[in-house]
């Protein structure tokens, strides 16, 4: 029997056979099974023949045509300070040392702030920008450049002041551990278009992990070839992608064509449709071995990108990793997560300081960030991807004093209520500000949004209703968006 | 038959459009059965069961389980006769006039509807239908042998009985038994996670006897290898791990419990006591410190380290957890959906949560940083301190307060942990973890317990000299009731002693003053206190003093083994449990007792208000969760697949039991024959010839029954993350034996570790530790060892009832590529090429062998070869490859045959033969 | 199969039976009533007795086919009632038809109502197979079912992903699909022609990163449904834009990191002003 034909008995007979065959009975029994029908519908699969489970990770069908086809989420772990960057509040530059009214206080929890704080005043200048008149700090020089091509979200609203859960809220929209994150949903409704490739990939800078840990990027209860792949700028892009040393190619292809003619040998005796998967695996991990590496070297790029990026081949930096976002997407990776920490501008030392540390911090993401934008721009591609930058949360118009004492640093507190964050691309509006914070932007006072709000935007422009894109699990149909979310039309071209 | 044609056709289709018809018209007619749930439990529920069920049994009568309703009443006769309303006291009593006969007794009587209702219910047999796993078990008929079984294999024990009833109505039968070879392999995998030593095999493949494999059985569930093989399943459903958890991630000392899991299991300690132990071993008399040590079960919860987060809160997160991992861990319920809203299947209230909650809201931990309290085992010195300080303290004091001081000593109860604080001025929690004294600071502990207590002790540190701290009751500006000078402690812990003025009684809010004239500003610094508490005086006999010295140092002591523990609150702390609406911790609103579902209540167990008396009701034989979901686990273990496919759930929302008369059959065997034995139910499981059937799937088995849930032939498992490794381990001949101890940190990439804050890093172990088994292995929740995680391993976080079996090209690369994988392929090449001489097909012949017990067939054989040929032919060709592949050993004379059969190995290792249980 | 589900299943087909049976009469009695003088070729009391025992017996198998309760209760209860009543109905018509036929208003009521029955039950049943609306969807065309395609049957998506195609649904139940080339293996020539089997299903074709020349192109000519195309990354050069210029349809073409020059896309653009092509000038 050719391999040919294992392959394809693998698509038509076997795959209910599944280990995964609990997740199958799920998708066709459950009310994910409708989810799951409609998908398969779409291209013609009987509801009967459970290729789903075989391959979860082929495409499915959205509710209705989607707007983009892939997300990259550009996350500034330790949250950035809005009012340094977005929000340009001039009466809070008068009110720069005042002690904080009680009404903001009373009743409020705060991670560090403690007593009674004074106000801070924009760290920065504020310029109006674009066509669009969008004011931007002097943090952001280059962003002016495509300005007119984002929509910037105001007033957005979280429940959580601290890093992990907020995280977690963003990512998995619960502060707490065990939901799938949002590429993890996203993969599940849609599965990949490169097989070659993981359809959900993490990248992550600043020289260390999210707060929250693996979980922003994990499957949670969805089956965890829905995780995502963590690649790595340095070493092995994928964990054990690369050939032992000294191991060649040619050896490798014999060695897996070897472990496939005894597995076939062995589906002859035993009759496992697991085994026919495993030879389908084993020859895409070798795929995979050669199609990750290629994707994830950034060192054939021309000298244009890498000057228009900020770029250095063979670093771990978030210039690095946002080219790597355009390369995956490029070639069909469904979601791109990005995790850059090093903002959690506290003030308790320079590197945190929002007038030396997280200056240079924005002069690098910026530049990234633009030439970001401006390459998937020149390509065509920023009509079907959707880019979306922010932090867990925003900060707090006071300078905080930590345990009481006034940092000696300018820094801020964390801060729930208002934040900004922004989203460019497929069917979104352009050079459009939505939401408003009081003078202070301490409140939102129009055009709140939550990050559920957030999630289901995403969702909606992929093409999936976010009440419906669910799972059943522990007795009950779990979405993104777990029982809140509405989709921001204002900012919907 | 000679009929003609004609008239033959004729006959049948009006006899089938006849029966058609007869179908449809009988469904027309019949009425509509009565549903127990929506019809009849509402009505008992309101009109009968007050007087008729629970706690009252009026008349001898009670409607809360069918076989109560159904059994003689004080009259001596049963009150309802299924199938017969006529005859049945209950419906007549409905009906009667005499108000002291009539039922509800001095109540309104039921409606003429309601009559109705509960008269054809009884016609139709009482049902109650409860949905079946919340019945207790009872050994159900064990099915005879139809005529068509006769042709399929003879079946071993009732296991057998039960699944060749269900294969014969498919037209199905069981399997052969599988070769020697192969069962060997099965049944060790299956029992000890790993292949079985040389020795038994070789005794066992030797031994031509009936009882050769039940000896070989019986071998294997003595090796002490079978307690680390099923402890890797209960540290997924205790969410093991060696860390906190959450943002910080810190290191978790919890080894010793991974240890006592594994004893346990080798002393088959009945599931029962087991339970018990892990929930509430704290609760037992005189605990052990065994015990003590069972019950971090439950402290396995994460705890946050994260500056600025709310204690409180994650207090409560982990107490949920507690709860929600009682129900889906060992009890196959889901419960945590109820913690929002009451169930909306199965008879779970939103209130019962919260009342089960209250078993766990009473435990002293408190999200606090040293994760208090802590059970100490003393090592060396100490260890010979507390033995002296015990016996000093039998002959100078009473039991109680011997009890008292021994308690205090080995967990550090009652204390009161800083971050109790609740209102301060100029002092902080700093980090929030410990309370920080600075310049004229002022912190207050509410509600402290003083009755008879006139010592008052403080954990703390201090780095500056001239601090003084005033005790003050009930105001900040009352007289002090004592004063004391803060020696410096050179960033040591210390413990001061604080005499307080006489003897004082009842709960009072304490008021400590720090004043340090020699801190120069008010953001100086002061004193660092970790926790406080009120003793009582301590005896006054004979070197008094040397003791309470010991005592002290006991309590401070740094050389032990620290272990999380559970321990309840002192009566003094208390806390009221609520309801949390929607599950938020911040709304809370009734305020609820402890107490379990009223489903599963247990008349044996009344008023149930702690939590060993909740271990006790759990593992009563009567509650009918515990034994059907172990049972169903070690099933699913053996065969791949629970009875109930969902382990997490074997509620009305699970999937339902493909074989429920064997699950309670094995159930109640569990619990009545085998007095919770898990190795005897394990045994009865393998013994089966259901068990021991081959893998080999017929065409016929294939199209009726392809998910194989019927058994006709045995199930192919891939082998556990834990298993692919530790196989590995042992095929290649570098399994360390060494058992328990700290975590070890085999061989990992790079890179696997980062968290904040951060600066541990993984220090790869020396020696055989880098070859332990799998069970050992650092597990850090934030990054877990990457090639389990590849292989369906979970992160730890929460309790995990259920590995959902994958099957992805990340495995693939794993097996392939990790070093850890290569590295053995090397040193069992070198191992196989003497043998091989200067025959590389020997070589070959005994690696397969030894990799999954079975000779290699001559494809396969040849296939190796070839690859063995083609390597070696590459390596020629580029011998500079040979340091790489080699390292070390590319000296040695046939380093270029190493390197190809060291390719051969590696790819052995991958065969989906080896990596799977066939 | 469970006898009553199978007898059940039949109901789709056995309903026909009675509409057909039952028109006839009903046609055949309004042709008499409109003209008494018209002798009806058949005996219409027949037909109506026929038909109504059809009538029954698709009843029937209506109730049994409703016993799996895949189907929404209200509109299911409501099919039901009308069911029996048209049954029971057709029953009276026939026992009374020629004692009636006399009575010209009572004639046409009973014709009427019959017609009427017969529509609202079959609609209402229609419509729990079809899904509410199915009828009007024809008289007011439904924005989202209007550009439905068929759907390819498992077969016709075998014959593309043995191509080497990855096919993703457009959006669910409107058989339009995006197909993708990132795993193309050899021919894509080979590749492409399969492609051409399906020329009203694609609506998007990314090409992008495969191994294809302007030659390997020509078939997508075929493609008459295409609206996007990415090029991208190929050996595509100016010779392929004639071929595009064909493509009545194309809104989005991408011809980034290809060898086709400005000249070519200024040729594109000035010939197709509304196409969004990159990369943009």
């Amino acid at each position: 029997m050719s391999l040919e034909t294992l392959i394809h008995e693998a698509h038509h007979t076997s795959l209910c056979y599944q280990t995964r065959r609990h997740f199958l009975h799920q998708c066709k029994t459950g009310m994910g099974a409708m989810a799951l029908g409609a998908f398969l519908n779409g291209c013609g699969w009987s509801s009967t023949d459970g290729s789903s489970a075989e391959q979860p990770l082929r495409p499915k069908a959205p509710h209705f045509p989607g707007k983009v086809k892939s997300v990259i989420f550009l996350h500034m772990a330790g949250a950035p300070s809005q009012l340094e960057m977005f929000d340009f509040k001039p009466e809070l530059a008068k009110m720069d040392g005042l002690p904080c009214p009680d009404s903001f206080l009373n009743g409020k929890k705060f991670a560090f702030i403690r007593g009674v704080p004074s106000l801070l005043g924009p760290q920065t200048q504020f310029n109006r920008y674009g066509e669009s008149g969008t004011w931007l700090s002097d943090n952001l020089p280059e962003f002016r450049k495509v300005v007119d091509d984002v929509c910037l979200l105001k007033a957005v609203n979280t429940d959580q002041f601290n890093h992990a859960p907020a995280q977690l809220l963003m990512h998995c929209g619960t502060a707490r551990l065990g939901r799938p994150s949002m590429g993890s949903w996203v993969t599940y409704g849609l599965g990949t278009e490169n097989s070659n490739l993981p359809g959900f990939v993490v990248l992550t800078s600043g020289g260390r992990n999210p707060d929250a840990g693996k979980s922003v990027w994990g499957s949670g209860f969805l089956p965890s070839v829905y995780q995502g792949v963590q690649c790595r700028s340095e070493g092995d892009p994928v964990l054990f992608l690369k050939d032992p040393n000294g191991l060649n190619r040619d050896m490798r292809k014999a060695s897996i064509e070897t472990i496939n003619r005894i597995n076939e040998q062995s589906y002859e005796e035993y009759k496992d449709p697991e085994i026919i998967a495993r030879i389908a695996q084993y020859e895409m991990a070798f795929k995979m071995q050669i199609t990750v590496p290629e994707v994830m070297s950034i060192a054939d790029e021309p000298a244009y990108i890498h000057e228009m990026y900020g770029t250095v081949p063979g670093q771990e930096s978030f210039a690095n990793n946002a080219l790597l976002a355009r390369k995956l997407v490029e070639r069909g990776v469904r979601f791109v997560q990005l995790f850059d920490w090093g903002w959690d501008s506290h003030g308790t030392d320079p590197g945190t300081a929002l007038d030396l540390g997280f200056i240079q911090k924005c002069r690098e993401n910026d530049k990234a960030v633009t030439a970001l934008l401006l390459d998937l721009k020149q390509r065509g591609m920023l009509e079907e991807t959707l880019v979306v930058w922010g932090g867990e949360f925003g900060r707090t118009p006071m300078q905080e004093n930590r345990d009481g004492k006034q940092n000696y640093h300018k820094g801020r507190d964390h801060h729930s209520d208002a934040f900004t964050m922004w989203m460019a691309g497929g069917g979104i509006k352009k050079g459009y500000s939505h939401g408003e914070t009081d003078p202070i932007g301490y409140n939102a006072i129009s055009g709140k949004v939550s990050v559920y709000d957030i999630q289901a935007t995403i969702l909606q422009q992929l093409g999936f209703h976010h009440e419906e894109l669910t799972y059943p699990f522990q007795g009950r149909n779990f979405r993104l968006t777990d029982v809140f979310g509405n989709v921001i039309d204002e900012i919907i071209a | 038959m000679n009929f003609p044609e004609i008239h033959h056709k004729r006959t049948l289709s009006v006899i089938s459009v006849m029966i058609a018809l007869g179908i449809v018209f009988w469904k027309f007619l019949t009425p509509t059965p009565i549903d127990y749930n929506a019809q009849v439990k509402p009505i008992l529920n309101q009109k009968c069961i007050s007087c008729h069920g629970g706690v009252k049994k009026k008349g001898g009568f009670s409607l809360l389980f069918r076989e109560e309703a159904l059994s003689p009443t004080e009259s001596g006769h049963p009150a309802i006769v299924p199938g017969n309303s006529a005859k049945s006291e209950m419906i007549k009593r409905l009906h009667a006039t005499d108000p002291e006969e009539r039922m509800p007794y001095k109540e309104p009587p039921l409606t003429k509807e309601e009559i109705v209702i509960l008269t054809q219910w009884i016609d139709e047999g009482a049902p109650f239908n409860l949905h079946w796993s919340y019945q207790p078990v009872q050994l159900p008929k064990v099915p005879t042998r139809s005529f068509f079984e006769w042709f399929s294999p003879q079946p071993t024990n009732e296991i057998d009985q039960f699944i060749d009833a269900q294969l014969s109505e498919k037209g199905l039968s069981r399997s052969e038994e599988a070769s020697k070879s192969i069962l060997l392999r099965r049944v060790s995998l299956d029992l000890i996670g790993i292949p079985a030593p040389d020795a038994l095999a070789s005794q066992f493949l030797s031994d031509p006897s009936e009882n050769a494999y039940e000896s070989l059985v019986d071998s294997l569930l003595r090796l002490p290898q079978f307690g680390e093989r099923w402890t890797a399943i209960w540290m997924d459903l205790a969410r093991y791990a060696d860390t906190k958890g959450y943002e910080r991630d810190y290191i978790r000392t919890i080894w010793r419990y991974r240890d006592w899991l594994i004893k346990a299991f080798n002393e088959d300690k009945p599931y029962d006591q087991f339970l018990i132990e892990q929930l509430a071993g704290d609760l037992l008399p005189d605990p052990s410190d065994e015990q003590f040590l069972a019950t971090a079960f439950h402290r396995n919860t994460m705890t946050n380290d994260e500056g600025g987060t709310d204690n409180e809160e994650f207090r409560t997160a982990a107490v949920i957890d507690r709860v929600n991992t009682t129900w889906e861990a060992l009890m196959g319920t889901s419960f945590a959906c109820v913690q929002c809203h009451s169930h909306p299947y199965d008879p779970f209230r939103h209130e019962d949560y919260y009342r089960f909650m209250a078993y766990f809201n009473e435990s002293r931990d408190e999200d606090t940083y040293d994760e208090y309290p802590l059970l100490r085992e003393f090592q060396h010195r100490s260890r010979q301190q507390f033995d002296s300080l015990m016996t000093w303290l039998k002959t100078s004091t009473n039991k109680d307060a011997v009890d008292f001081y021994r308690r205090m000593v080995k967990t550090g109860r009652p204390c009161i942990n800083s971050i109790a604080n609740d209102s301060m001025s100029n002092a902080a929690l700093e980090d929030t973890k410990f309370l920080r004294f600075r310049k004229n600071s002022l912190a207050r502990f509410p509600s402290v317990d003083f009755t008879d207590k006139p010592l008052l002790l403080i954990r703390m540190r201090s780095g500056v000299a001239g601090g003084k701290l005033s005790v003050v009751l009930d105001q900040p500006n009352g007289k002090p009731i004592a004063q004391h000078f803060i020696p410096i402690t050179k960033g040591e812990w210390d413990i001061l002693t604080i005499p307080l003025n006489g003897y004082l009684s009842g709960k009072h809010d304490v008021y400590f003053t720090y004043t340090n004239p020699s801190l120069k500003n008010n953001n100086e610094n002061g004193t660092l206190v970790d926790w406080l508490t009120p003793i009582p005086a301590f005896p006054s006999a004979n070197n008094s003093t040397v003791y309470f010295t010991y005592f002290i140092n006991l309590l401070n002591e740094p050389d032990a083994l620290f272990t999380p523990i559970m321990e309840d609150n002192p009566a003094y702390m208390k806390r009221n449990t609520y309801v949390f609406e929607r599950g938020n911790w911040l709304m809370k609103s009734k305020q609820v007792q402890a107490g379990v579902p009223a489903v599963l209540k247990n008349n044996q167990f009344k008023n149930m208000q702690s939590r060993l008396e909740m271990a006790m009701w759990m593992t009563d034989k009567q509650h009918p969760l515990v034994s059907r979901t172990m049972v169903n686990r070690l099933w699913e273990q053996l065969f791949g697949q629970g009875i109930v496919e969902t382990l997490e759930d074997l509620g009305s929302q699970g999937m339902h039991p493909t074989h429920q008369g064997l699950l309670d059959f094995l159930s109640y065997r569990f619990m009545y024959d085998d007095d919770w034995s898990i190795k005897k139910t394990l045994k009865r499981m393998v013994m089966s010839a259901t068990y021991r059937q081959s893998s080999v799937a017929s065409q016929q088995a294939l199209k009726e029954d392809p998910l194989n849930k019927l058994y006709a032939h045995a199930p192919r498992v891939r082998l556990t993350a834990e298993q692919i490794r530790d196989q590995a381990l042992c095929i290649t001949g570098k399994m360390s034996t060494k058992m328990y101890g700290p975590s070890v940190m085999p061989y990992q990439p790079d890179g696997i570790w980062a968290s904040p804050y951060d600066g541990r890093s993984w220090k790869k172990s020396e020696g055989e530790d880098q070859y332990r088994r799998a069970i050992y292995t650092y597990w850090k929740r934030t990054g877990p060892y990457p090639s389990f995680i590849s292989f369906d391993g979970t992160a730890r976080e929460v309790c995990t009832a259920r590995r959902i079996r994958t099957n992805t090209p990340l495995q693939a690369l794993a097996l392939l590529n990790d070093s850890a994988y290569w590295d053995l392929s090397v040193q069992w090449a070198r191992q196989l090429l003497p043998a091989a001489g200067a025959d590389v097909g020997q070589a070959i012949e005994k690696g397969y062998h030894r990799a999954t017990g079975s000779n290699i067939n001559v494809l396969k054989k040849q296939a190796l070869v070839d690859l063995f040929s083609s390597s070696l032919q590459r390596i020629s060709a580029e011998p500079e490859r040979l340091k790489q592949l080699l390292s070390d050993s590319s000296n040695q004379p046939h380093a270029k045959q190493l390197a190809a059969l060291a390719i051969v190995t590696n790819s052995i290792l991958n065969l989906d033969e080896v990596i799977t249980k066939n | 199969m469970n006898l009553i589900e199978f007898f059940g299943r039949l109901h789709p087909v056995m309903v026909h039976l009675p509409i057909g049976i039952l028109l006839l009469a009903l046609t055949l009695d309004g042709v008499e009533w409109k003209n008494p003088k018209f002798q009806s070729p058949l005996n219409i009391q027949f037909i109506l007795w026929i038909g109504s025992g059809a009538a029954i017996f698709s009843v029937l198998s209506g109730y049994a086919l409703s016993q799996n309760g895949d189907y929404p209760i209200d509109q299911l209860e409501q099919h039901k009632r009308l069911g029996y009543i048209t049954s029971i109905f057709f029953l009276f018509y026939a026992a009374v038809r020629n004692w009636m036929v006399s009575k010209r208003i009572g004639h046409l009521t009973l014709t009427l109502c019959g017609i009427l029955l017969l529509i609202t039950t079959g609609h209402k049943g229609g419509s729990l197979t079809h899904g509410e609306g199915y009828l009007y969807a024809l008289v007011e065309p439904n924005k989202d079912q209007k550009n439905s395609t068929a759907t390819l049957t498992d077969e016709e998506v075998k014959s593309i992903e043995d191509a080497g195609w990855v096919i993703a649904p457009i959006a669910a139940g409107d058989g339009k699909l995006r197909i993708v080339g990132f795993n193309i293996e050899g021919s894509a020539q080979q590749a492409l022609k399969q492609l051409s089997n399906f020329p009203d299903h694609i609506e998007e074709l990314k090409l992008s990163y495969a191994s294809i020349t302007n030659a390997d192109l020509q078939s997508i000519r075929s493609l008459t449904a295409l609206k996007k195309i990415w090029l991208d990354h190929t050996r595509a050069s100016d010779s392929c834009i004639a071929l595009l210029l064909e493509l009545e349809k194309l809104n989005y073409i991408n011809l980034t990191s290809t060898s086709v020059t400005e000249s070519g896309i200024i040729q594109l653009k000035q010939k197709k002003p509304r196409i969004t092509i990159y990369p943009a000038l």
